[in-house]
């Protein structure tokens, strides 16, 4: 086995754990925001609309991160589309 | 095995074995939690149990404020229900932080029980861990990760099947708890499924506090001002005499329906600005939402009343009431009881089939021992521990100070213990643990229905309740925990 290989498989378990902690939680958030930059509803069924999907950025993230082929890929695609949402908002 | 349950099995095995430590204990304490007045009851042995009327009650605590809260801005009275057969009184100056005492329901004479955190213990410990929001964290990444666990065992299960029963027929215990995981998983799958989602969508308030930001500047209590109405009014510093207690409640029912009403608010009683807030029962619908209504206590005009909700909010106080099964009365109460334990079971099970996978390849190694004590400690050790806050409950005597805390401080030295003699017993300790979980649960039913358990049909059913795990604790102890052959 080449050092190289080492290394991956040293990092591949934290990268994974980061991937669903970190990006579940950014693309948790930033979808929120974004739905509550976009939905025309009022503050509170707003507030009350997100409140019962927060269960599913997080759950489906989870899966991602250990299912992904190659860690980096668990970790960098919920960053991104973290970071691609949370844009929306700004732009708009 | 498809190619995406490979890819999770990691996940499901460890992610389910390492979270089960806690989400087992918060599986027992949350099905407990579902008959928390009960258990407040078995733990509170002076509070008495009589049938009255909504109004004798309502004068029989207007009685008791007037003499000892008459000065106090604040009064709430609790009305005595099926569950609760006694008269809740509370007075004070801040409504989050009243003084309370419990009358008892014919007489009116204040019961002075013991004092205890009763079966709120078990709800608190399963919604946070008493750790106030750092708990409802953890607990919240521990739901989602048994969100993860169980559709990843949807994944695992679907070809595992067929495979597990053509290949290898012959790996006798090893397929004994893997039945038993499949077993109570498929049996309790729809139940746990919306039971941990509508648990982390509660927690989510906590700790995905997005919308929160975007939309109330982080103020948490600003969504539900938006949502419930609140109809109040200063003081006015003239006194007035105020209408019977009785005659508000009979208008409350005019608008909530008979017999509906759970709680009465005095603000400012004896003011001219004095107002009677009336609350509706949550015990007949899903959502977790309590219609009020709001009188001037004076001369008893309709000053404000909620019964229409936002329709997001009633629906996502629906997912609150699935969670907290107010709702479908007592047949309701022992599904969600028994659905509870067997996810439990199941989470165990799952835990005893990785420690086995594990002993086979990796022997008598050091992690093999923790992680072997670790289960123990979170299957038979928090039975054993919530057994211990029972027991504390009856050891200790009823006038001793702090009392409520020392009960607590039983349940977390008994759990430590069960741990530490994990560590030294190791295997043996699964069976230990059992066998003194069950003759525990034996000997608090007996001890109770000696002691005049059998007068009360709610101590009645927890000491009955009592015997039959203790029962059952006792036959898996022999089934499955021989000693030498835990796992």
């Amino acid at each position: 086995m080449t050092r190289k290989s080492d290394k991956t498989v040293r990092f591949d378990l934290p990268l994974r754990l980061g991937a669903a902690a970190l990006g579940g939680y950014a693309l948790c958030w930033s979808l929120f925001v974004l739905l509550c930059a976009w939905l025309p509803f009022s503050k509170a069924t707003v507030w009350y609309f997100t409140g019962q999907l927060a269960p599913l950025p997080l759950l489906g993230v989870l899966l991602w991160a250990f299912a992904a082929h190659g860690a980096w890929r668990a970790l960098l695609w919920p960053l991104a589309l973290a970071a691609g949402l949370y844009l929306l908002v700004l732009i708009r | 095995m498809s190619p995406l349950g490979k890819a999770l099995m990691g996940l499901h095995a460890w992610g389910g074995m390492i979270f089960s430590w806690l989400l087992i204990p918060v599986f027992i304490t949350g099905s407990i939690a579902v008959f928390e007045p009960e258990v407040s009851q078995w733990m509170q042995p002076e509070l008495t149990a009589h049938p009255t009327r909504p109004s004798d009650a309502v004068a029989l605590a207007e009685t008791h404020l007037n003499e000892h809260a008459s000065d106090q801005p604040f009064w709430r009275i609790r009305l005595p229900s099926e569950r609760e057969p006694h008269i809740g009184v509370a007075w004070g100056k801040n409504p989050r932080q009243l003084h309370e005492a419990t009358l008892d329901a014919v007489s009116g004479e204040p019961l002075h029980e013991r004092a205890t955190e009763g079966g709120h213990f078990f709800t608190h410990f399963h919604a946070d861990l008493l750790l106030g929001a750092p708990g409802r964290w953890i607990v919240g990444a521990a739901g989602i990760v048994m969100l993860a666990a169980l559709v990843s065992g949807i994944l695992i299960h679907h070809r595992f099947f067929a495979e597990f029963f053509t290949l290898r027929p012959h790996a006798g215990k090893r397929r004994a708890w893997l039945d038993l995981h499949n077993l109570s998983g498929v049996a309790s799958l729809p139940f746990l499924l919306m039971i941990t989602y509508t648990g982390c969508v509660i927690l989510a308030e906590t700790f995905m506090p997005a919308a929160t930001h975007a939309l109330y500047d982080g103020n948490p209590r600003a969504n539900r001002a938006e949502v419930v109405k609140s109809f109040e009014r200063k003081p006015s510093g003239v006194p007035a005499g105020m209408l019977p207690l009785t005659t508000h409640l009979a208008a409350a029912e005019a608008i909530l329906g008979e017999g509906k009403v759970s709680s009465l608010l005095v603000r400012h009683p004896g003011d001219r600005n004095g107002l009677v807030q009336a609350y509706r029962h949550v015990d007949d619908r899903l959502a977790a939402v309590s219609d009020h209504v709001t009188f001037d206590a004076a001369n008893g005009t309709l000053f404000g009343q909620q019964t229409e909700w936002n329709p997001m909010t009633y629906a996502y106080r629906a997912q609150v009431g699935l969670h907290t099964a107010h709702f479908g009365g007592l047949p309701l109460r022992w599904l969600y009881f028994l659905s509870g334990l067997l996810g439990a079971l199941m989470m165990a099970a799952g835990t005893a089939l990785l420690l086995r996978k594990r002993r086979q390849r990796a022997g008598e190694d050091r992690p093999q021992r923790l992680l072997d004590a670790l289960g123990a400690a979170s299957i038979p050790g928090s039975v054993l521990a919530s057994l211990a806050y029972l027991a504390a409950n009856r050891l200790i005597p009823a006038e001793t100070g702090g009392r409520e805390t020392l009960e607590i401080a039983a349940f977390f030295s008994v759990w430590a213990i069960t741990l530490i003699h994990a560590l030294l017993r190791r295997r043996r300790a699964w069976h230990e643990q059992f066998v003194a979980a069950s003759a525990a649960c034996v000997l608090l039913a007996l001890a109770d229905t000696y002691s005049g358990g059998l007068v009360d049909a709610a101590r009645r059913g927890v000491d009955l309740t009592l015997l039959a795990t203790g029962a059952l604790l006792f036959a898996s102890s022999r089934r499955f925990f021989r000693t030498g052959d835990a796992t």
